[in-house]
């Protein structure tokens, strides 16, 4: 049993640190994979953003070029028909222009070369627009002059433009790569990583679920061996009281028939004169009365030891400790002993057990008196700040040495060995179980000629007042 | 059939006390000490619950030619095939039976025992000395209170 409860030790350390390696792994493991995940996903918001730009742009020159040409148009429709409605795109061209600034307005912050190449864009739309409103009053030689001038100014444009828009399409073909590298990198990737933290579980899983069985086993088997000795106290516990029964019977009748011998033969003993003869029956008598105040004693504490048998009511101990001065009474008297008790609490437990337990206490502290002090015994109600119920009965008796002190409490203990007829020592055996089993404890302190003093102890929960 | 008490005391004067004790020893113990203290009466054994109970209903090898009803049961607790508890639980059960007192007389000490043989209508109850004086002391009181003291003759015959 204790080679299963140190293997029990040992793997359940063993297989603690391997949890914990097991569960940092695969925290690391989804860390990793979050990571991925998070970095997959912005690649993939970049991409789209510049593409969205890419195309945005696109249109947006188209609308640019197309308002100039039809500037352009407008401007050569006037020049041969003299009619105003030519000169409506001239009329709108200054906020159109205008509109290309929000463009680069979008640029301000990012790109420098391309916030340049625009604001040259702007500002050849400016030249190209005072060129057509030249154009429309200027005299026909500076015309063709004018219109060539035009044409250059446009073809840079167009150039400018055609350099952003490649430009921005590098761009973007650039993050299509990386999408691409991503999309098609990442899953395997990811599977990898996925297929590892789920082998590590799986054999995590293995290692804890075995664990866990051999815990079961060495539980069951612990369980099972209770069970036994619990089976074999209670056996070896009837065996004792069905044999201590069945002694007294037998015990009985030897002390009956040799009584009846010396009843029945009153007149050989007595007026025969066979006083050494009787002797030796008395002596006989005596000790199969010995034998059977043993054998009752023993039935007492056994009959104690059941205590799931025991009703429980409220017990009053004042009335307890009244009921055993009085049984001692005769003692009491004789040895003109002094005793004081306190008032005592109500406790929640069996009247025969309680009745036994200050019965022996009290018939300890009343025997082992000393022969020079006087007999001083003491029952008092300790108050306490744990809310226990602490009892003391202390005594002026002959005390004892206190290395015996762990002895004491065993059954068939004897410090004592003049006081060898007045019981088997089983007293503070009976002491010891009954306030045990109120889940209480019972400690004892003592000084050769100066006294004894026990401390009983039950919990709050047995305190009825 | 109900007679006078006068015509009863004529013909049957002295009082039947019948022991029930499986234990052949306590029979013969008691019988000593009624001898020892020579007490006026008949005593009467039977070995156990099942026996008492025939003796009294005239049942079994009580058969029909006795006709007496005893003044006094002394009931052993422990015993094969009808135990003392049993009987007793008959007795006061029984109309025409339950008029007879019944002293308990056990080796049990046991409080429970005490408590239930009372509740089932025992009369008393006496722990078995252990010693031939303390018997001679218990038969003695026996005498004193259910012979000489108390009136037990029955009064009804059938």
């Amino acid at each position: 049993m204790e080679k299963d409860i140190l293997f029990a030790e040992a793997s359940v350390k063993k297989t603690l640190n391997f949890a914990y390696i097991v569960f940092i792994a695969t925290y690391l493991i989804f860390l990793v994979l979050a990571f991925l995940a998070y970095r997959g996903q912005l690649q993939l918001v970049s991409s789209t953003n510049s593409a969205n730009q890419y195309n945005y742009f696109a249109l947006r020159m188209e609308d640019h070029m197309s308002m100039l040409k039809g500037l352009d148009a407008g401007t050569k429709g006037f020049l041969l028909t003299k009619d105003s409605t030519f000169l409506i795109p001239h009329r709108r061209a200054e906020s159109q222009i205008d509109s290309l600034l929000t463009i680069i307005n979008d640029y301000r912050e990012g790109d420098v070369i391309e916030f340049e190449e625009m604001k040259k864009v702007r500002a050849i739309s400016y030249q190209l627009l005072s060129l057509q409103k030249k154009l429309l009053n200027a005299p026909e030689e500076k015309r063709n002059m004018l219109l060539k001038y035009g044409r250059i100014k446009m073809d840079t444009m167009t150039s400018i433009i055609a350099h952003l828009k490649e430009n921005k399409l590098t761009k973007l073909n650039y993050y299509r790569h990386f999408q691409n590298e991503a999309i098609q990198e990442a899953p395997t990737f990811l599977l990898t990583i996925i297929v590892v933290a789920l082998l590590i579980f799986a054999v995590a899983a293995f290692v804890i679920i075995k664990f866990i069985r051999s815990l079961v086993k060495i539980q069951l088997n612990l369980s099972h061996k209770i069970e036994e000795v619990e089976k074999a106290n209670k056996e070896l516990d009837l065996y004792a009281f069905t044999l201590t029964h069945h002694l007294q019977e037998p015990l009985r009748k030897v002390r009956l028939f040799v009584s009846r011998f010396v009843t029945k033969n009153k007149i050989f003993f007595t007026e025969g004169g066979h006083q050494e003869e009787k002797v030796f029956l008395d002596k006989a008598l005596e000790s199969a009365e010995l034998a059977q105040k043993y054998l009752d004693e023993f039935l007492d504490f056994s009959r104690l030891l059941h205590h799931d048998k025991i009703e429980k009511t409220a017990v009053n101990l004042n009335t307890i400790i009244n009921k055993v001065l009085k049984e001692h009474h005769a003692v009491i008297n004789e040895k003109d002993a002094d005793i004081s008790v306190d008032n005592m609490p109500i406790i929640w437990g069996g009247e025969t057990q309680m009745y036994a337990l200050w019965s022996h206490l009290f018939d300890n502290a009343l025997k082992f008196s000393h022969p020079e002090h006087p007999l001083k015994i003491k029952i008092e109600n300790v108050k306490n700040e744990n809310k226990m119920i602490h009892l003391r009965i202390s005594d002026t008796g002959i005390g004892f040495d206190m290395a015996h002190s762990e002895k004491i409490f065993d059954i068939f203990q004897r410090l004592h060995k003049s006081h060898l007829n007045k019981g088997m020592g089983i007293g503070l055996a009976v002491c010891k179980r009954v306030v045990e089993a109120y889940k209480g404890s019972i400690t004892v302190h003592s000084e050769p000629d100066r006294g004894t003093v026990f401390d009983v102890y039950f919990p709050a929960t047995a305190m009825v007042i | 059939m109900i007679v006078s008490i006068e015509s009863m005391k004529k013909e049957n004067n002295v009082n039947i006390i019948v022991l029930a004790d499986d234990d052949a020893d306590d029979r013969l113990l008691m019988a000593e000490a009624f001898e020892e203290n020579k007490i006026p009466c008949i005593l009467k054994f039977v070995e156990d619950g099942v026996d008492l109970l025939d003796y009294l209903t005239k049942k079994g090898k009580y058969g029909s030619d006795c006709d007496e009803t005893p003044d006094l049961i002394l009931l052993d607790i422990n015993m094969p095939r009808k135990d003392g508890k049993e009987a007793l639980k008959e007795i006061k059960e029984n109309p025409l039976l339950k008029h007879i007192p019944v002293v308990m007389f056990s080796t049990s000490k046991s409080p429970e025992d005490v408590t239930i043989t009372y509740k089932l209508g025992a009369n008393s109850f006496i722990v078995k000395p252990s010693s031939f004086e303390g018997l001679l002391e218990v038969t003695k009181t026996i005498q004193k209170y259910w012979i000489d003291t108390v009136s037990i003759k029955s009064v009804i015959s059938y």
